[in-house]
C-alpha cells in the first residue's frame, strides 16, 4: 500500500473512531446515514470503478435487503440472522437478474438496470402482503446485545461503521486478487479480456452480486435504525445518488466511496442547514430551491473536473499513479 | 476610527428596539418537504406557519419571548427527515412541526419519543398518532382517513349512489384510503365494483376509467392528490363518463380547488376551507377562516387550501398549547394533550385526549360540490 | 434521441427540457401572451437550455467516460428542477388546449382535439427529422460525426459542432413535446422525470439510433402500458413497460425498427 492511501486511510479511521466522543448527536446521526450509504457505495465501486460499467439499480438492491430483513424478523427470526437473510435474497435476485442482464454493456447496460430499479419499486408497491405496498412497514424489531434492544444513534453507528470497515476490507482483499484483475481486464476491453482466457461474464456476475449484497447489508442495517420503511426510499434518484456518490469520491480506490458518501450527505445537509441560516424563514421556499440547483452545479463541477473522484485526485496529486485505474482506464495492469 | 465607531453607535441604536424583550428567543422547529416530490405539500405548509409566527411575533411574542424558526428542508426523504428531526432536537426546538406527509414523519417519530419533543405532523396516515401509547410526544392535524372514508360512504349511500368504483393513488396516502373506505362502504351496503390504481405522477389516467366506465359503477370515489386529481377529472370527462367523482381531501389542494369548469359537477370531501364562505353565520370558524384567507391572499397571493390549512392548524395547535400550558417541552406536550378542548381552527375542531392525538371529528369534514366557478356545501 | 444518435451521450436531462418548454410556456401565457407565441416561446427556451447545457456541461466531457457523462446529464436535470421550483414554485398550472372544443367520438374510442394536434405533430416533426437526416449535409453529417468520430473529422466535420447543433435541435424537439402535452397533464416543476423515464423505453423500443424508430417506439409503449393496465391492475404499468424495455435490450439492442447495428 502506497504511504499516501495509507495516510488517508489513518485519518478516515481516526475520524470514525473519535466522533462519538465528541458527543454531538446530530453529527452522529448524519454518520449513521453515510455508513450505510458508505457501505451501498462500496460495493457499487466494485461494478463502476472496477468492471466499468454503471449500475442504476443499487437502491433497489438496497430497498431488496431493507424489506427481506423486515419481513425475515416480523416472521420470528432474529435480527442478527434476519442480516444474513437479507444479503442472502440480495444474492438470489442478483444472480437471477444478472445472469441475461450482464450480456449488455455501456449504455444498454445502464439502461437495464434503471428498469431493473423501476420494476424492483413497483414490486414494492404492490407486493402489499410482503412490504406493506405504499404504506410501508414498521414493528420490525431491532437490532440487540443480549436482551437489550440496540436503539438510536450511537449503536447503529458502530454497527455501521463495523460493517463499512469489513466490506472495506472485503473489497481490497478482492482488488488485489487474480479476480479483481481479471475484472480490470474487462473494463478495458472485454474483447482482449476474453481472448487472454477471461470468464467475461461470469467475473461480472460475481461483481455484481457482491455489489448487490453489499447493497443489501446496508439496506437492512437502514430499516433496523430507521424502524420504518416505505417504497419512496428506494426510488431511481436514490439510484442515482448510489452512483454519484461512488463517483465523488473515487471509484477506483476503495476509500473513495467512502469519502463520496460523506461528501454527497455533508454536502446535501451543509446545503439545507446554510439555507436554513442565510435566509429568513420567509424565503427558506425559495432558498431549498437555490439549494437543490447548488447541488445540481456542484455534481456537474466534480465530475467534469476531477473525473477521477476527489480521493483519486487526492492520489494523483500525491503521486499514487500506480495504484489506480479508471473506467476507461489508460493503461490498466494486465491480467495474467 | 470616529467614523466607524459612530456607525457602530448608531446601528446599536437602531438594533436596540428590535432586541427589546431581552429574553432568548423560542426556538421552533420545522420539518418540510420543500423540495422533492412532495414540495406541492410542504411549501404551503410553510407559508402558514410563517404568517402565525409573524403575528404572534409583532403581539409581543410568548410571555415576551419571541418565537425564531429553525426551517429545515427534508426534500421528501425520509431519511433526510429523521436526521432534521434530530438535528432540530439537538438544537434545542421546544417543538418540531412537521414533517408533512405520512413516509416522512415516520422514521422522525423514535427521535421525538427518544428525545421527548413534541412534534405535530401534519402527514394524513392514522399510523402517525396509533397506537397511542408508542406516540407519546407525537400529534397530528389532518383527519384520519377513516373519517373521511366514513363521510363518504355516507354520502353516497344518502344519493343513492351504490354501486361504487375506487380508484386510488399508488402512495400511502392512497394505500391508506383504500384500506380506511372498504369497511366503511360495507357498513353502508355500499358495492364496491371495481378497484383501479394509478402512479402519483401519471398523465393519463384513461385506461383506469375506461375499466371504471365498463363495470358500470355509479360514483367513483378518487382517493388521490394534485396535480393529478385534475386530469382525473379532464380524462373522465373526455370518456363521457357518467358516474359522479368524489374526492377525498387530499385533493384540495389549490391548482385542483381552482381549476373551474375542468372539475365542475365533482364532489370533494373537504374540511371547511373550501367552502368558507357558505358556512352558517354563526359557525365558529367562518370569522377565522375568513381573516386566514384574507390575510394569506394578501401575503402570497394565492388562496389559501386544505394543505396550507394543516400548516396553520399546526402552529395553532402549537400557539395555543404554549400560551395555555408553558414554553418547555413537557409542558408544550402536556398542554396539547389535556388543553386542546373544542379549539376552533380551520380544518376543524379540535379535541385532543391522550388516547387520540388527532382531534378533528367526522362533523369537521363537508361534501363540497364544484359549480365551475367555484363549491357549494352539498352536505354538512 | 437525436441527442443520443450525434453524440453518443445517454441524456437525463432530456425530460427536464420538456418540463423547460411546458414551464416557460405556461409562463408567458399568465404574463398575457397569446398561445401560439407562447408555445414557441417554450420550445426556443428549451432549445437555449439545450445549447447552455453543452457548452457548459458536455463540450469538455465529449471524450470523458461513460459514467462522467451520466453524472453530468443527471446534475443538470437536478440543477433544472431546482431552477423551475426557484421560479414557478411547487404547485402544477394548466396550460389551455391549443383549440377549444370537446371529445370527438370515433366509434369507440374518443379523441379529444388536443390528441390530434399532438399526432398532427408528431408525424410533421418524424417528416422533417426524417429530411433532415436523409437528405440534407447538416443530418449526414450529424450521423456521420455519431458513426465515427474520427472518420467524421478526417471528412472535415467538427464533431463538436455537430454535438451543439444535435443539443439544441434534440432539446426544441423535447420542448415541442412538453408543450404539446402539457394541455392535457398540467405542467409542474417535476414533470420531466417520469417523461425522461419514458422517453428511454420509447427510444430503445424504436431502437436509439433511429427517427421513425423512436416514433414508433412511442406509439407502442403507450398501446401497451394502457392494454397493460386494462389487463392488469394498473400499478404494474410502469414494470411492463421497463419489463420490456430490458427485453427489447437483450433480444433487439438496435430496436424493433433499428438497422442491424453492431452493438456499441
Amino acid at each position: 500500500m502506497l504511504r499516501t492511501t495509507r495516510v488517508l486511510y489513518a485519518l478516515v479511521v481516526l475520524a470514525v473512531i473519535a466522533l462519538p466522543f465528541t458527543r454531538n448527536g446530530y453529527a452522529l446521526a448524519t454518520m449513521v446515514v453515510i455508513g450505510q450509504n458508505a457501505l451501498a457505495a462500496l460495493g457499487l465501486s466494485l461494478m463502476i470503478g472496477t468492471a466499468g460499467e454503471v449500475v442504476l439499480a443499487q437502491a433497489a438492491f438496497f430497498g431488496l435487503g431493507a424489506y427481506a430483513a423486515a419481513a425475515a424478523s416480523r416472521h420470528g427470526i432474529d435480527p442478527w440472522l434476519a442480516l444474513v437473510v437479507a444479503a442472502l435474497v440480495g444474492t438470489a435476485v442478483a444472480a437471477v437478474v444478472g445472469w441475461p442482464t450482464l450480456r449488455l454493456r455501456g449504455h444498454y447496460l445502464t439502461l437495464a438496470t434503471l428498469g431493473l430499479g423501476v420494476i424492483a419499486k413497483v414490486v414494492f408497491d404492490e407486493a402489499g402482503g410482503l412490504t406493506g405496498g405504499p404504506s410501508g412497514i414498521g414493528d420490525f424489531g431491532a437490532l440487540h446485545l443480549g436482551a437489550q434492544a440496540l436503539k438510536g444513534d450511537l449503536p447503529a453507528y458502530v454497527v455501521a461503521w463495523t460493517a463499512v470497515g469489513l466490506g472495506a476490507l472485503g473489497l481490497n482483499a478482492l482488488r488485489a486478487s487474480a479476480r479483481g484483475r481479471a475484472l480490470r481486464a474487462i473494463a478495458a476491453s472485454e474483447t482482449a479480456a476474453a481472448a487472454m482466457g477471461v470468464r467475461v461474464r461470469t467475473r461480472k456476475l460475481e461483481a455484481f452480486v457482491l455489489s448487490a449484497v453489499y447493497a443489501a447489508v446496508a439496506g437492512a442495517l437502514y430499516a433496523y435504525y430507521a424502524g420504518y420503511i416505505s417504497p419512496t426510499s428506494f426510488t431511481f434518484e436514490q439510484s442515482v445518488f448510489f452512483v454519484v456518490m461512488v463517483v465523488l469520491g473515487g471509484a477506483a480506490t476503495t476509500l473513495g466511496p467512502v469519502v463520496g458518501a460523506a461528501l454527497f450527505t455533508l454536502v446535501a445537509t451543509a446545503l439545507t442547514a446554510l439555507a436554513g441560516a442565510l435566509f429568513p424563514a420567509n424565503a427558506q421556499g425559495a432558498a431549498a430551491a437555490l439549494q437543490v440547483v447548488a447541488f445540481g452545479a456542484i455534481l456537474v463541477a466534480v465530475v467534469r473536473f476531477m473525473p477521477q473522484g476527489i480521493v483519486g485526485a487526492l492520489l494523483e496529486r500525491f503521486g499514487a499513479r500506480a495504484e489506480r485505474t479508471l473506467p476507461d482506464g489508460e493503461q490498466p495492469e494486465r491480467a495474467r | 476610527m470616529k467614523a466607524r465607531l459612530a456607525a457602530l453607535a448608531a446601528a446599536v441604536v437602531l438594533a436596540a428596539p428590535l432586541a427589546a424583550p431581552a429574553a432568548d428567543p423560542l426556538k421552533v422547529g420545522v420539518n418540510l418537504e420543500l423540495s422533492g416530490v412532495s414540495s406541492t405539500w410542504g411549501q404551503p405548509q410553510l407559508n402558514s406557519i410563517q404568517m402565525y409566527v409573524d403575528e404572534a411575533n409583532a403581539r409581543g411574542g410568548i410571555g415576551g419571548r419571541r418565537i425564531e424558526l429553525e426551517v429545515l428542508d427534508n426534500k421528501s426523504d425520509p431519511a433526510q427527515s429523521r436526521l432534521n428531526a434530530t438535528k432540530l432536537a439537538g438544537d434545542g426546538v421546544v417543538a418540531i412541526l412537521g414533517a408533512g406527509t405520512t413516509p416522512t414523519t415516520m422514521p422522525a417519530v423514535p427521535v421525538a419519543n427518544e428525545s421527548g419533543v413534541p412534534m405535530i405532523s401534519n402527514g394524513a396516515g392514522n399510523v402517525i398518532t396509533n397506537p397511542a401509547e408508542q406516540r407519546h410526544w407525537v400529534f397530528k392535524t389532518p383527519n384520519d382517513d377513516s373519517q373521511v372514508a366514513n363521510k363518504i360512504a355516507g354520502f353516497l349511500a344518502k344519493q343513492k349512489l351504490s354501486e361504487v368504483a375506487f380508484l386510488s393513488v399508488n402512495t400511502a396516502y392512497g394505500d391508506s384510503g383504500k384500506t380506511n373506505f372498504a369497511p366503511q362502504a360495507a357498513r353502508f351496503g355500499l358495492k364496491l365494483v371495481d378497484e383501479e390504481k394509478y402512479g402519483p405522477s401519471d398523465t393519463d389516467v384513461t385506461a383506469q376509467l375506461t375499466k371504471i366506465r365498463d363495470s358500470k359503477a355509479q360514483a367513483v370515489v378518487v382517493w388521490g392528490q394534485p396535480p393529478a386529481v385534475t386530469i382525473i377529472a379532464k380524462n373522465a370527462a373526455q370518456l363521457g363518463l357518467r358516474a359522479k367523482l368524489i374526492y377525498s381531501n387530499g385533493a384540495a389542494g389549490a391548482s385542483f380547488v381552482n381549476a373551474g369548469k375542468d372539475v365542475a359537477g365533482t364532489y370533494l370531501a373537504t374540511t371547511k376551507i373550501t367552502v368558507a364562505n357558505q358556512l352558517a353565520r354563526n359557525d365558529p370558524q367562518r370569522g377565522i377562516l375568513q381573516i386566514y384567507s384574507d390575510e394569506y391572499k394578501r401575503r402570497f397571493r394565492t388562496d389559501p387550501d386544505g394543505i396550507a390549512a394543516f400548516g396553520a392548524d399546526g402552529i395553532r395547535l402549537l400557539l395555543q398549547a404554549m400560551r395555555s400550558g408553558g414554553t418547555d417541552r413537557k409542558s408544550i406536550r402536556d398542554a396539547l394533550e389535556t388543553k386542546i378542548s373544542n379549539f376552533p381552527s380551520y380544518s376543524g375542531r379540535y379535541t385532543i385526549t391522550p388516547s387520540n392525538h388527532q382531534g378533528l371529528a367526522e362533523s369537521d369534514i363537508v361534501i363540497a360540490e364544484a359549480t365551475g366557478s367555484g363549491w357549494k356545501i352539498a352536505e354538512r | 434521441m437525436v441527442i443520443h444518435n450525434v453524440t453518443g451521450v445517454v441524456n437525463f436531462a432530456q425530460g427536464e427540457f420538456a418540463m423547460t418548454g411546458a414551464v416557460v410556456a405556461v409562463t408567458l401565457v399568465g404574463l398575457g401572451v397569446p398561445l401560439p407565441l407562447a408555445a414557441l416561446g417554450g420550445v426556443l427556451a428549451a432549445a437555449l437550455v439545450g445549447l447552455a447545457v453543452w457548452y457548459l456541461g458536455l463540450r469538455g466531457a465529449a471524450r470523458a467516460s461513460l459514467v462522467v457523462q451520466v453524472i453530468v446529464t443527471i446534475g443538470v436535470s437536478i440543477a433544472l428542477r431546482g431552477v423551475a421550483l426557484l421560479a414557478f414554485g411547487p404547485a402544477a398550472k394548466p396550460l389551455p388546449a391549443f383549440s377549444p372544443g370537446g371529445a370527438i367520438s370515433l366509434g369507440a374510442a374518443t379523441v379529444t382535439p388536443q390528441q390530434l394536434w399532438i399526432a398532427g405533430i408528431v408525424v410533421l416533426l418524424m417528416g422533417a427529422l426524417w429530411l433532415l437526416f436523409e437528405r440534407t449535409r447538416l443530418g449526414a453529417a450529424l450521423l456521420a460525426a455519431a458513426l465515427n468520430r474520427e472518420a467524421a473529422r478526417l471528412m472535415g466535420i467538427d464533431p463538436l459542432r455537430a454535438g451543439a447543433i444535435a443539443f439544441a435541435l434534440g432539446a426544441a424537439l423535447a420542448g415541442v413535446a412538453g408543450v404539446a402535452i402539457a394541455p392535457i397533464t398540467l405542467v409542474s416543476y417535476d414533470m420531466g422525470l417520469s417523461l425522461g423515464l419514458k422517453g428511454f423505453v420509447a427510444a430503445v423500443l424504436g431502437g436509439i439510433v433511429s427517427v421513425p424508430g423512436a416514433v414508433v417506439g412511442g406509439l407502442l409503449l403507450g398501446v401497451l402500458e394502457s392494454v397493460g393496465a386494462g389487463v392488469l391492475s394498473s400499478g404494474w404499468r410502469d414494470a411492463i413497460a421497463f419489463a420490456i424495455l430490458i427485453a427489447v435490450l437483450l433480444v433487439r439492442p438496435q430496436g424493433l425498427l433499428g438497422r442491424s447495428v453492431a452493438r456499441v
